[in-house]
């Protein structure tokens, strides 16, 4: 029961509470704000669009936290009311990873913007803060988020039956909430350590067809975190180094726990600035053919019309996955016909069945999937794959292109166009246009903003 | 939208349609007499903890007063009601900050049930204004599922991977006491538990927290999330449609290192848990020390000595007993500690283990003379916490008694007089004693109260 401290210097628990606790907006590299401005953009932009009572699962987590009542401290993103910071953080965090547009970390695999963003508009909404708290705490978010990832082993985590974004999620929501209120930094060990006292995800999610589970798995951890750090900014407190020692955290939810990786390359390495945003709501198997897809109908100016037969070639493993499944978000044959169309595919390409739109009908059968041994060679083991699109244009012509890389993978990160873009695309869906340049301007603004509050009005109906 | 197959789910189905089916018609006059006793101990021991010299208990009530909720549900020793998730944290909390209530005391798996059911049953039933049978019947089988669910997961060690059982297996016990209450049907039930298991939780790190808040805390968030899966089950949410099977990724892989899928469902329906396995604490600290303390007392009483009489203590333990109790920084779980307060003032109460009464010179003096050993002899004993406890006094007389089972263990059980003097001893440290009897005779009558909404008000501050 004795816990051995370790004789050598401060714990990593108290090295990341360090961290947080003395990270300035100043000390933001410039990048990094730039970069911090697009994953909230993108992430407002998903919640809006995510926010409609057409999707189940927003409606409901919607009416569960109105049902709890509470303090109207924060927005229910795309809803007349305002709750706890607490409950509106679950409300958002379960919204902001149902319609799969999320972005995903490419080394831990961790979809944070889902949990950090909400945890942060929420808490900063309930204190007033200013625009330059708003992002620092997202940078931090994103760093511890990603470091507990990283400590625990994402491979072991899914070998137990654990979900990395939703447990490690908590921690990242914690640092977010914790730097927006301001905690000492025993407060924020507290605050850690009441997290990892709660932390919670598991897999199964995966057997329900439904996913509302794996979406309200990222609204809790974004609950846990404001809960955590507000506890422990009353006085409330947790093991002091929840991190380490014979019942440490990491250890429980990894069977090979690198603790190491944790306080690694702090204030060097933001994790913010490796993460990918999706361009696509659909399996990221097809997102780079989209892109070289995408890449022929545009340059060519071609409608689906046009189209005489659409060959996408990917790795030989992946082609089974994207050749006429069933989930209509993995269908390549459903997919590239509504690409050719809209030449973009969203949410309500997935969440409506366009099976029947004439397009669809005339171009599905035209589409073949080619596993690919050359291909197969390029990335062993990774999770994106490159592809090669050729078109057959009616009249003969033919063009190919190939992606090595899909839109979002580190290599190939998404333009400041394309956020706006995609941006646009999504909050039209629920407010009118003006008031989403209203909201992109104040957040390509957030360094000169003086109360989050403005922000935030502009998300409720 | 696949639903449960009984073939793709057999343990859970089958858990399931005990769930749904469960009745309190058909429960045996035995079974309603001792969850009459956990109620009736569980709200004693959440009375005594609401005092404010319980830390924990403050800041939990101040907390879930600050984040506010729809004003339904009683929070214990406070003068506001707040929502069902809001006050089952609070009350949770409270169950289990001054370790002295009753719970499954079973050697097999041991859990503190009643501290996170009662809560979940006192909420709920007051929030959907049940009768006292509903509020009996639905803490009886969050009892057996939690039990259930615990026996399956069984290892030889305590705390695998560093859960805590009692608040992780406490999830599913939750769940299904409040969907009792809500009154769910087969496939929402099935989603109340497997939401329930998706975000069950609970380290067991508090260990090193020795303000001990969040060593109650995770209890409290059990009670809490229980509720919310059930109540998200209620509204249609999905989850996971074979939680107790072995899937992919189940729970036994996560929060265990065996599975015995056998003990799942072994006479169910036949042998409640509640039955034969419930243990009430005579004494507010870790169940380790209980015979200790049991054989100083009757010693001491025996004699008549006094702690002036003595010179010293030989506390003598099994073996792999004693390191957990040996000089434990958490003075609940400190055998030197407890039975030199015991020595000296002649009983342990709740508030020593509040404040440190080394500071009382005699107590020091004692605690220094009491020797605690790990003796291989007694590890050939059938009983799980035999002790044996030698006392040498000052003028050169030895005195020598064993004890294999504990005041309040299933085979050396407290009578009903027992409780309901701990009970008013508890009680009154918070309330008078014409309440605390009210609330007594009304537990007692439990199964003819039309609403218990009444028991509620008389727990109000």
């Amino acid at each position: 029961m004795k816990e051995k401290q370790s004789d050598a210097g401060p714990t990593h628990t108290e090295k990341l509470a360090t961290y947080i606790n003395d990270l300035s907006y100043g000390q933001l590299p410039e990048h990094v704000v730039q970069q911090a401005k697009l994953v909230i953009l993108d992430t407002i932009g998903v919640l809006l669009a995510a926010s409609s009572p057409r999707y189940q699962a927003s409606a409901m987590i919607q009416q569960l936290v109105q049902a709890f009542g509470g303090s109207a401290e924060a927005t229910v993103v795309g809803t007349d009311f305002a709750t706890s910071a607490v409950h509106a953080s679950l409300a958002n965090g379960t919204m902001a990873d149902n319609i799969e547009l999320d972005d995903s970390h490419p080394l831990s695999g961790a979809h944070v913007a889902a949990v950090v963003v909400p945890t942060a508009l929420a808490v900063a909404e309930k204190t007033g803060a200013d625009g330059k708290a708003l992002l620092t705490s997202v940078v931090l978010g994103y760093d511890v988020d990603v470091r507990v990832v990283l400590a625990m082993n994402p491979a072991s985590m899914y070998e137990r039956g654990f979900h990395p974004s939703a447990v490690a999620g908590a921690f990242g929501a914690t640092a977010a909430a914790g730097k927006l209120l301001d905690l000492s930094k025993d407060e924020l060990k507290n605050a850690l350590g009441l997290a990892g006292s709660q932390a919670s995800g598991l897999m199964a999610w995966e057997t329900d067809p439904t996913q509302m589970p794996k979406s309200l798995q990222m609204g809790i951890a974004a609950r846990n975190g404001v809960t955590a750090a507000t506890l422990a900014g009353m006085g409330f407190s947790g093991p002091p180094a929840i991190f380490e020692g014979r019942y440490g955290a990491i250890r429980a939810f990894s069977d090979q726990p690198d603790l190491e990786a944790l306080s690694a390359d702090l204030g060097t390495r933001f994790e913010i600035t490796l993460t990918g945003l999706k361009k696509y709501a659909c399996c990221r198997f097809l997102h780079a053919a989209l892109d070289a897809f995408l890449q022929i109908v545009s340059e060519w100016d071609l409608g689906p019309d046009d189209i005489e037969q659409i060959v996408v070639r990917v790795p030989v493993a992946g082609a089974p996955i994207i050749d006429n499944n069933e989930l209509l978000s993995h269908n390549a044959q459903y997919i590239m016909p509504l690409a050719a169309r809209d030449r973009a595919i969203m949410p309500e390409h997935i969440f409506e069945d366009h099976r029947t739109d004439p397009e669809v009908v005339r171009l599905a059968p035209r589409v073949s999937v080619v596993g690919d041994e050359e291909l197969s060679k390029v990335f062993p083991g990774r999770f994106s794959e490159p592809a090669v699109v050729e078109v057959a244009v009616v009249g003969g012509h033919s063009f190919s292109v190939r992606s090595d890389f899909a839109s979002g993978d580190p290599e190939k990160q998404l333009t400041r166009k394309e956020v706006d873009s995609k941006f646009e695309r999504l909050a039209t869906t629920i407010v009118p246009a003006q008031r989403a340049r209203q909201i992109m301007e104040i957040v390509y603004g957030l360094d000169q903003l003086t109360d989050i509050r403005e922000l935030t009005g502009l998300l409720r109906l | 939208m696949t639903n449960t197959h009984t073939d793709d789910a057999p343990y859970t189905s089958r858990i399931v349609d005990f769930c749904v089916d469960f009745d309190f018609r058909q429960l045996p006059e035995a079974v309603i007499s001792e969850a009459k006793k956990v109620t009736l101990d569980l709200v004693g021991s959440i009375l005594v903890a609401s005092a404010p010299q319980y830390g924990a208990s403050q800041l939990i009530g101040d907390y879930v007063r600050l984040i506010g909720g729809e004003e339904e549900c009683t929070v214990v020793g406070r003068d506001f009601k707040t929502s069902c998730v809001n006050a089952a944290l609070a009350n949770g909390t409270m169950a289990y900050a001054a370790d002295i209530e009753g719970g499954l005391i079973n050697p097999q798996a041991p859990q503190h049930a009643g501290a996170v059911l009662t809560p979940v049953a006192l909420a709920m039933a007051e929030r959907e204004k049940s009768d006292g049978r509903r509020f009996l019947a639905a803490l009886v089988l969050g009892i057996e599922v939690s039990a259930r669910v615990g026996e399956a997961c069984r290892t030889s060690r305590s705390y695998p991977h560093s859960f805590h059982t009692s608040a992780v297996f406490g999830h599913f016990g939750a769940a299904a006491c409040a969907a009792h209450l809500l009154g769910l049907r087969k496939r929402e039930f099935t989603n109340a538990l497997g939401l329930a298991g998706m975000n069950a939780t609970g380290l067991i790190n508090w260990v090193t927290d020795l303000t001990e808040h969040s060593r109650p805390y995770v209890i409290g968030v059990a009670s809490s999330n229980g509720i919310r899966s059930a109540l998200l089950a209620e509204l249609g949410f999905g989850g996971p449609p074979a939680i107790f099977d072995a899937t992919k990724f189940n729970i036994y892989e996560a929060f265990s290192t065996e599975m015995h899928l056998d003990r799942l469902a072994k006479d169910l329906g036949d042998k409640y848990w509640i039955m034969d396995n419930l243990g009430f604490k005579p004494y507010p600290c870790c169940y380790d020390i209980f015979t200790g303390l049991d054989a100083l007392l009757a010693i001491m009483q025996e004699q008549g000595l006094v702690g002036q009489d003595i010179k010293e203590i030989v506390h003598r333990v099994k073996k792999d007993r004693a390191p957990t109790i040996d000089n434990n920084p958490i003075k609940s779980h400190n055998a030197q500690y407890i039975m030199a307060v015991a020595a000296t003032r002649g009983s342990i109460m709740p508030d020593d283990i509040l404040e440190d009464r080394r500071s009382d010179p005699l107590v020091r003096d004692m605690f220094d003379r009491v020797r605690l050993v790990g003796d291989l002899e007694l590890d050939k004993k059938a009983a799980s916490r035999p002790a044996a406890v030698e006392i040498r006094t000052n003028d050169g007389r030895k005195f020598s008694k064993s004890v294999d089972w504990p005041t309040g263990s299933p085979q050396n059980p407290m009578n009903q007089a027992e409780l309901e003097a701990k009970f008013l001893r508890l009680a009154t440290t918070v309330t008078t004693s014409q309440r605390a009897k009210q609330i007594m005779s009304l537990i007692e009558r439990l199964e003819d109260v039309p609403d218990v909404a009444e028991l509620a008000a008389l727990l109000c501050g």
